[in-house]
Formats: C-alpha cells, sequence, structure tokens
C-alpha cells in the first residue's frame, strides 16, 4: 500500500514539474521585470542617492515631505497632467462616443471609417508630436496659414511659445491620435446592443435622441467606465508627444509627471526622490482608476 | 384586427429587410448631412499624414513658403540624406532588430505559459495567475528607475538585450491573457486524442496547441511589434551610443541636428511612420478586429 502511494506521488509531483516548466519563463521575466520594479520603486523612494556612490542613505519619508511641501515643476507637471486628462474625457471622448453612435446608426461607408480613424494611433507618438509641431510652427504651419485664408487672421500666433495655448496644442495633437481607439471600443460596444430593445423603443415613438440619452447610455456604461480609465491614464503618462512638440516649455506649461521623473533621475541623479515621485504618481493613477469603477458601480 | 402597435412594428421590420445590411436602427435612408460630416472626420485624419509626406519631398525654401500639398520638384535626395548622412539607416536596422526579437521572445514565453495556465496541472498556477494580471493593474510610471538601475549591475546598460527583455516581459501579460482564454476554449478531445496516440504534452503543444492558436498569436504578435517600434522611452534611457540606437530615439536626435529643417524632419518621420503604415495596411482587418474584440493596448 505504501510503496504504491509513494509511486503515484513521484509521478504527480514528476508530471507537476514538467508543467511548471511552460509557466517558468513567464515566472522568471515576470518577476525580474515587472514585478521587482514595482516594489524596487517604493524601497527606493526611502533612500538619497545619486546612482553612482557607493551608499544609499536612508532618509525615510523626507522625500515625499519635500515633495508635500512645495515642488513646483512636480506639482505644475501634475496639474498639466490633469488638464490634459480632463479636456481629453470632456473633448475627445465624447467626440468619439457621438461618431460611434453616428457610425452604427447607418453609415454608408462604416468600413472605411473604421480604417481610417484609427490610422493616427497607429504613429508613434513623438512621429505625431513632430507632425503637429509643424503644423502650428509659427512660420511655415499650415495652421498659421488656413487661419489667414478663411479670415481668422488675428487668431493666428505662436502657439507653442504661448504659456497658454502651448498645452492645447498638445492636447490637440494628442486627441487626434487618440480619439480612433476610443471610437472602436464604443462602436464594438454599440454594436453589443441588443435590437429587440432599440426597435421596440423605435415603435414606441422614440426619437433618435430620446433612444441614444435614455437606453443606449446606460446599457454603455461599463464600456464608458473602462475608456475613460484607459483615456485618462493614457493622457497623464503623456510622455514622448510632449518631448517632440515642446519639451516642457515654455517654462513649465507643458511639463508633465513623467518628464518631471525623468529628469529628477536622470539629470539631477536623484534616484530617490525621482522614485518618490513615481510611487506617488503611481498611487494617484491608482486612486483614480478605483474612484472610476467605483463611480460606476454606484450609478448601477 | 391586429393592434396598431403590431402593425407599426410588421412595418417597422419590413423596412429593416429592405435596408438590407443589419443596421440596428436605420430608418432606411441615409443622411447626406452625417455622412459628409464622418467623411470630413477622415479628412482630418488624414490630412496631417499627408501634410507630413508633402513637406519632406520639398526643399528648405519651399516648405517654409509653399502651402500646396504638391511640391514644385519632388525632393527625394532628403530622403537619400536622411537614410545614409543622418544614419536613418542604422535607426531602421535597429528598430527591426529590436522588434523580431521581442515578438519572438514574446512569441516563445507566453505560448508556453498561457497554454501551462490553462490546461496544465500545476499546484499555485491560479494565484501566480491573479498576480500576473494584478500587475497590469498597478500603473507604476517610474519603473524604468529601478530597471536602469538592475540593468546597470550587470553591464547590461546599453546594449541590445538589455534593452530587449524588459520590452519582452512588457508584452506577456496581454499576450498571455488572451492566448489563455483561446486555450481554455479548445475542446479537451483534442488533447485526449493526442495522449491516447501517445505524444508528450511537449508534443501536444507544439504540434496541435501552436498551430491552432495561429489566429490569436498572430494578432498578439502584431500589437508588440507597433509597440516595440514605437517605443521610445526605454531606448532614450538605455542607448547613448548612435549605432545602437532605434528609430523613434534617431528620429530625435535627428531633429537635434536638423531642428530648422522641416523638410529633413519630416523625411525622417515619414521613414518612422512607413513601417507601421504598411503592417495597419496589410493586416488592418485582424487590428481593427482585436480591438474592438477585446481592447488591446494600442
Amino acid at each position: 500500500m505504501v510503496k504504491y502511494w509513494g509511486e503515484k506521488s513521484l509521478r504527480r509531483t514528476k508530471d507537476y514539474l514538467g508543467n511548471f516548466l511552460f509557466i517558468l519563463p513567464v515566472i522568471i521575466f515576470f518577476s525580474l521585470f515587472s514585478l521587482y520594479p514595482i516594489l524596487r520603486t517604493i524601497h527606493l523612494s526611502l533612500f538619497k542617492w545619486d546612482g553612482m556612490s557607493p551608499n544609499m542613505e536612508w532618509v525615510g519619508l523626507r522625500n515625499f515631505r519635500i515633495i508635500f511641501s512645495g515642488d513646483p515643476q512636480w506639482w505644475i507637471s501634475l496639474g498639466n497632467a490633469f488638464k490634459l486628462a480632463f479636456i481629453a474625457v470632456v473633448v475627445m471622448q465624447s467626440f468619439s462616443l457621438l461618431l460611434a453612435f453616428l457610425v452604427e446608426r447607418g453609415a454608408k461607408a462604416e468600413g472605411l471609417y473604421k480604417v481610417v480613424y484609427y490610422i493616427p494611433t497607429i504613429l508613434s507618438p513623438l512621429v505625431v508630436g513632430y507632425i503637429w509641431k509643424w503644423i502650428f510652427d509659427p512660420y511655415g504651419g499650415i495652421l498659421n496659414y488656413l487661419l489667414e485664408v478663411i479670415g481668422l487672421g488675428t487668431l493666428t500666433r505662436a502657439w507653442l511659445s504661448d504659456p497658454v495655448f502651448s498645452l492645447l496644442a498638445v492636447s490637440v495633437s494628442s486627441m487626434w491620435s487618440g480619439f480612433g481607439y476610443s471610437f472602436l471600443l464604443f462602436l464594438a460596444g454599440l454594436k453589443g446592443i441588443s435590437r429587440e430593445i432599440i426597435e421596440s423603443a423605435m415603435v414606441d415613438g422614440a426619437n433618435g435622441r430620446q433612444i441614444l440619452l435614455r437606453i443606449v447610455v446606460p446599457i454603455l456604461r461599463p464600456v464608458i467606465t473602462v475608456v475613460t480609465i484607459l483615456t485618462v491614464l493614457g493622457a497623464m503618462q503623456m510622455f514622448p508627444l510632449v518631448v517632440a512638440m515642446t519639451n516642457g516649455g515654455p517654462g513649465f506649461s507643458t511639463q508633465v509627471p513623467v518628464m518631471t521623473i525623468y529628469n529628477e533621475c536622470f539629470r539631477s541623479h536623484n534616484y530617490g526622490y525621482a522614485s518618490a515621485l513615481s510611487t506617488l504618481f503611481g498611487l494617484v493613477l491608482l486612486i483614480l482608476s478605483m474612484l472610476q469603477i467605483e463611480a460606476a458601480r454606484r450609478n448601477n | 384586427m391586429i393592434s396598431i402597435k403590431e402593425q407599426s412594428k410588421v412595418k417597422l421590420e419590413m423596412q429593416m429587410k429592405d435596408s438590407g445590411s443589419r443596421k440596428p436602427y436605420t430608418t432606411g435612408n441615409f443622411n447626406i448631412i452625417k455622412e459628409l460630416f464622418l467623411l470630413g472626420v477622415s479628412l482630418i485624419c488624414l490630412f496631417p499624414i499627408l501634410w507630413m509626406i508633402s513637406t519632406s519631398l520639398k526643399g528648405t525654401q519651399e516648405a517654409f513658403t509653399s502651402y500646396s500639398l504638391f511640391p514644385k520638384e519632388w525632393r527625394f535626395d532628403n530622403y537619400i540624406t536622411a537614410w545614409k548622412q543622418a544614419d536613418f539607416g542604422v535607426y531602421f536596422f535597429n528598430s527591426g532588430f529590436y522588434t523580431a526579437l521581442t515578438m519572438l521572445g514574446v512569441w516563445l514565453i507566453s505560448t508556453l505559459g498561457a497554454y501551462g495556465f490553462a490546461r496544465l496541472r500545476i499546484p499555485g498556477k491560479k494565484i501566480i495567475f491573479y498576480i500576473l494580471i494584478g500587475s497590469l493593474m498597478i500603473p507604476i510610471p517610474g519603473s524604468f528607475i529601478p530597471l536602469y538601475l538592475l540593468m546597470n549591475k550587470y553591464q547590461l546598460t546599453g546594449t541590445r538585450i538589455g534593452y530587449i527583455l524588459p520590452l519582452i516581459s512588457g508584452g506577456l501579460a496581454t499576450s498571455i491573457f488572451i492566448l489563455k482564454s483561446f486555450f481554455e476554449g479548445v475542446p479537451k478531445e483534442f488533447e485526449e486524442a493526442a495522449i491516447i496516440d501517445g505524444c508528450s504534452k511537449f508534443r501536444i503543444f507544439s504540434r496541435i496547441m501552436i498551430p491552432l492558436s495561429k489566429p490569436s498569436w498572430m494578432t498578439v504578435l502584431i500589437f508588440t511589434a507597433m509597440s516595440t517600434w514605437n517605443e521610445y522611452l526605454w531606448a532614450l534611457i538605455m542607448f547613448s551610443r548612435k549605432e545602437l540606437m532605434p528609430i523613434q530615439v534617431g528620429l530625435q536626435v535627428f531633429q537635434g541636428q536638423y531642428f530648422t529643417k522641416y523638410e529633413m524632419l519630416m523625411a525622417g518621420t515619414t521613414i518612422a511612420a512607413v513601417p507601421m503604415i504598411i503592417i495597419y495596411i496589410i493586416f488592418q482587418k485582424r487590428i481593427i478586429s482585436g480591438i474592438m474584440a477585446g481592447g488591446i493596448k494600442g
């Protein structure tokens, strides 16, 4: 009896070991390059270190105290991130939703629109940034030219050198490149709405707008929540686009958090402080996402 | 006597049958204003790209003075200068290299892992999987800091392999998620038949599961290729020597050299963009349905 038991569990263990080899590479990669960085970032944020000296100086929560007692570059960049996220949700996302609704409601060239709207998204953010930098250029840029041509010459300006409009310009470029993605997600969501509900509403005499507001939007709530979270996260972590267009300037008017973290780490060599910023920023993003999920759940 | 409601419903059904394609709530006639509006949005999508290409074919003077979409003389030498003098050939090769290797790495590791999670008996695999997926949820925007330190420690900064490894890791979570769902949907009869025929686990995996899941991993690979080609931040951190830089960082270096010459910059961005456009033209159906099916991060 005992011998039989031993054989069976030996075979099973060998079986498990063989199976484990399938997921071993994943575990190695994931532990080293995903899990470890998360933990190390938090760990590093409690030290002061220039990345070169052999000793790291333990400072506890001092980095965080410095952040909260006023690091203008950080707080401005965080504010900019919030502004970008806000504009993206209010302008870009509602526009994508409207487009999805219009297309789904019977557009002849639906296939064309699906393909074309997503094209800006396949370009790298750096490429998008340079294209729009050229469009906004005060001398050769096509935007100022078009404004003059249609008689709005008074609106022309040096967009990217303007402390207010530079951030809007960045926002416009990022919305141009991002709207196709939310459009496709909303379109997918709309296609999942059962036909009977719409049909019976139409039979009951509801018009397009009523159908949209009273039926479609509530059913789409989960999709809207997911898209909102993705839009917000994407906008707040913007980096290459800003590097290409303005590099944070003029002054700090287009500075973004990832840029601040990068500069603190690799320019100012404050590895501990940069990690603290990073931890804080990660926390902000996490809280934002959770708030949105909670808000969605409340609405049901 | 049929009620009015019934009559309207029948009428509606007949109208919908007439309109041909399965549209949920069209009344049969399409709105020309709406169509023009949607077409207008299409133009807004395409125009900046056309403008980029147009500028790239102009000479410096013309780029700043002419606002026509068509250059007077087509200056293809902008591209030759970019490729040869400004090292775009090198950057292009590097990007291709990194993209290919990252795709390979993601393919190998995620197919193995997804099959393991989906079908093989492994103690604790549920917990491990949840931790894996959980990592997707926790956004740590500055994780490049410890990654850099890690690479530094093993003298892998500024090396090709040091660059590629975290990129492979980054592509694993979505890939495994998608492939695991696929494998879970495969009927067990496939494996049972193979076991009866005497196949080892690995044989089942390589001869049956991989070919079967081709649509899924093809989609994953396409997205991996696109995100690797467009990657910027990690390359910026890793590489200081031009010889190893991928195209995005190279583009930024290029911009520093030619910053007043927009026609050159646009030639550079076109070179950087063309492979993505080609991939998109070839695989657009797959890409779009991939996004609409599961919201893969574009």
